[in-house]
């Protein structure tokens, strides 16, 4: 399916899902937001690209290793949990501050590494998802 | 032991991680999970000696404050289960190293056997009812995933068909806790006890008991709710359905005892009738739907349903006798049918198949095969000294004891059924004609199915041992203030 309408607005909006996928993983820790719902939305911003453009362009330009970004993840988070034994308790949140220069304070959560974690398997479990029923499809026609 | 129970989750996610990361190299990626696997019998051992002077463990993750946080409980119940889950999944791996062809054994099973594990003791150690709900999804994605594990028609049929119906089951289940969230604002299990007790047992709260009894009992095979079982016991790989009748269906009547003693004591009261009367057409249904089969593992199925149908009368009771006898009715009956089941599998890698007309006269080709399975139909069929006849016994005694005679005398007619089809079914296997050659099969499937099968001897010789075990369980259920202090206390 070509779309003139969608192939012009799939790019422009690609970029404004990914800031904002991103705004919410870094937003998410303490606030609403969090790593499910930013991986969902990155996910959303690639698969809506990849429909735009056809299927074998799609497969050239996001042929990237999403198996790998999903074991990554998911091992991300898991480490990070186990961390949290050396605080006390499985999955404890600790605070690290510290200067960088030009930037200033930063404060680093362990539960924004385990969001990462969790951003990582959602991106790759949905492109996972996707990219296999592609081919299924590509198999029948 | 409060930092490190968590494990049970934490050990079986790391190493599902693990395997997969190292998945193209077979020999590696099995014996890391065997190992870890028999690391996490002696830990579930371990926390089995911790829990038996009565200690509750408790673990709030991220040490957050008491009802807010997701905690993490063992007591004497969930103990007991971790042990039963880990040893029968331990036995499970070890038989389909020799039973799966390592074209069949792709390199996600033994991922997602740990991811498996991994849902079920999430399950057992959960004191948060969405995160049960969260374990159950982990616990059905990986069985999804094992069920078509061939990936032929058969099993991808069977396979959707239960994908379709737990769908609608956890679908349902999220619509119970947010239906008890809306009403008292909880979901921690000790917290929603307290509340629910002083809302009493108000119409809205039978009704969300029920949505509860509904999504368990299709995890439990309770009727109306068992027509996937039969299918998706015999038609999956065998040490997959072992793990399904050892194991999966008892998380459902876990998740019932949990929610009669701990959450609903009141409505379940009001409910029990009603429950009384679908164990014993469960029992019916198990036992009359065995009779026209042939193929063992169908067989074998139909009398799961039987048999749970026996363990949640057991629990249905309400009393502490019926929790204990359908405790020891759990135990006893998930080494027995894992073992049977992976005894199913050994006879299809000697003859080839798993029907009965296509099979007989083992007695003489395969000596210690049948007798393997002959310790299994005797208990099965509730024969003195092995486990089948005590955990009857316990039941039909707890009933009995508190006078629903009408209710035990019919569950006591069945067990002549099911005395009549195991003894049927043995005889033909033994004894009866037919059937070719007879092949071989490897140390680690007769290991693995002695092993299990050891367990329903002993536990039949030991019965009173493992009954004082079920007794005391069965005392801190119907205690559960103690559980609820453990989780103020420490949590």
């Amino acid at each position: 399916m070509r779309s003139l309408i969608l192939q012009t607005i799939a790019p422009v909006v690609l970029h404004l899902t990914l800031l904002f996928s991103m705004f919410l993983l870094i937003y998410g820790h303490n606030q609403p937001g969090g790593g499910f719902i930013a991986g969902l939305m990155t996910a959303v911003g690639i698969v809506l690209q990849w429909i735009a453009v056809d299927e074998e362009e799609g497969r050239r330009r996001f042929n990237w290793p999403y198996e790998r970004i999903f074991l990554a993840g998911l091992a991300l988070s898991t480490l990070t949990g186990v961390w949290g034994y050396i605080k006390g308790a499985y999955l404890k949140s600790s605070i690290y501050r510290f200067e960088l220069p030009f930037i200033g304070d930063v404060e680093l959560f362990t539960a924004f590494l385990f969001d990462v974690g969790v951003y990582g398997v959602v991106v790759g479990v949905v492109m996972c998802i996707f990219t296999n029923l592609c081919e299924e499809e590509a198999k029948d026609s | 032991m409060n930092a490190f129970f968590p494990m049970f989750v934490v050990l079986p996610l790391a190493v599902g991680t693990f395997l997969f990361l190292v998945r193209k190299n077979r020999a590696l990626q099995e014996s890391v999970s065997l190992i870890a696997l028999l690391a996490n019998l002696i830990f579930a051992g371990v926390l089995l000696h911790a829990t038996a002077d009565g200690t509750i463990f408790v673990h709030r993750m991220g040490l957050w404050p008491f009802p807010y946080a997701i905690v993490l409980a063992a007591d004497r119940l969930a103990a007991t289960l971790l042990f039963l889950s880990s040893s029968i999944v331990g036995a499970c791996a070890v038989f389909a190293r020799s039973y799966l062809t390592d074209e069949q054994r792709k390199e996600a099973f033994h991922p997602l056997l740990h991811f498996l594990l991994m849902g079920m003791q999430g399950c057992f150690i959960t004191g948060d009812l969405f995160n049960l709900f969260v374990f159950f999804e982990v616990m059905l994605m990986s069985t999804y995933a094992l069920l078509g594990f061939y990936y032929n028609l058969d099993q991808l049929e069977m396979a959707f068909k239960y994908t379709c119906l737990n769908l609608i089951a956890s679908a349902l289940f999220l619509l119970g806790v947010s239906l008890l969230y809306a009403q008292v604002g909880t979901v921690n299990m000790a917290d929603l006890a307290v509340k629910i007790k002083l809302l009493g047992p108000t119409p809205l709260m039978v009704v969300t008991a029920l949505v509860f009894v509904f999504v368990f009992s299709v995890k439990a095979a309770i009727f109306p709710m068992h027509l996937w079982l039969p299918s998706a016991h015999s038609i999956s790989p065998t040490p997959i359905s072992a793990i399904l009748a050892g194991v999966l269906v008892k998380v459902g009547i876990y998740s019932i005892i949990r929610c009669a003693t701990l959450i609903f004591p009141a409505a379940f009261l009001i409910l029990q009738p009603g429950l009384i009367l679908l164990c014993l057409l469960t029992i019916a249904m198990g036992a009359l739907g065995t009779l026209p089969q042939t193929s063992i593992k169908r067989i074998l199925a139909y009398s799961t349903i039987n048999q749970l149908g026996y363990i949640a009368f057991g629990v249905a009771l309400l009393s502490q006798a019926g929790l204990a006898a359908a405790v020891f009715y759990i135990v006893g009956h998930a080494y027995l049918k894992s073992a049977m089941l992976l005894g199913a599998g050994l006879n299809q890698k000697l003859t080839g198949t798993v029907d009965l007309e296509e099979m007989g006269g083992m007695m003489g080709k395969a000596p210690f095969a049948s007798l393997l399975m002959l310790v299994g139909f005797l208990s099965l069929a509730g024969f003195p000294p092995f486990t089948g006849f005590f955990a009857k016994l316990f039941v039909l005694q707890a009933g009995f004891a508190q006078g629903a005679i009408l209710a035990t005398g019919v569950a006591l007619g069945f067990g002549v059924i099911s005395l009549y089809y195991n003894f049927t079914t043995y005889q033909r296997y033994a004894w009866g004609t037919g059937g070719g050659e007879v092949g071989a099969a490897g140390a680690g499937i007769y290991g693995s199915v002695a092993f299990l099968s050891a367990f329903a001897v002993i536990f039949g010789i030991g019965a009173y041992w493992l009954f004082e075990w079920a007794q005391l369980v069965a005392a801190q259920l119907t205690n559960p203030e103690l559980y609820i202090a453990a989780m103020r206390d420490l949590g």
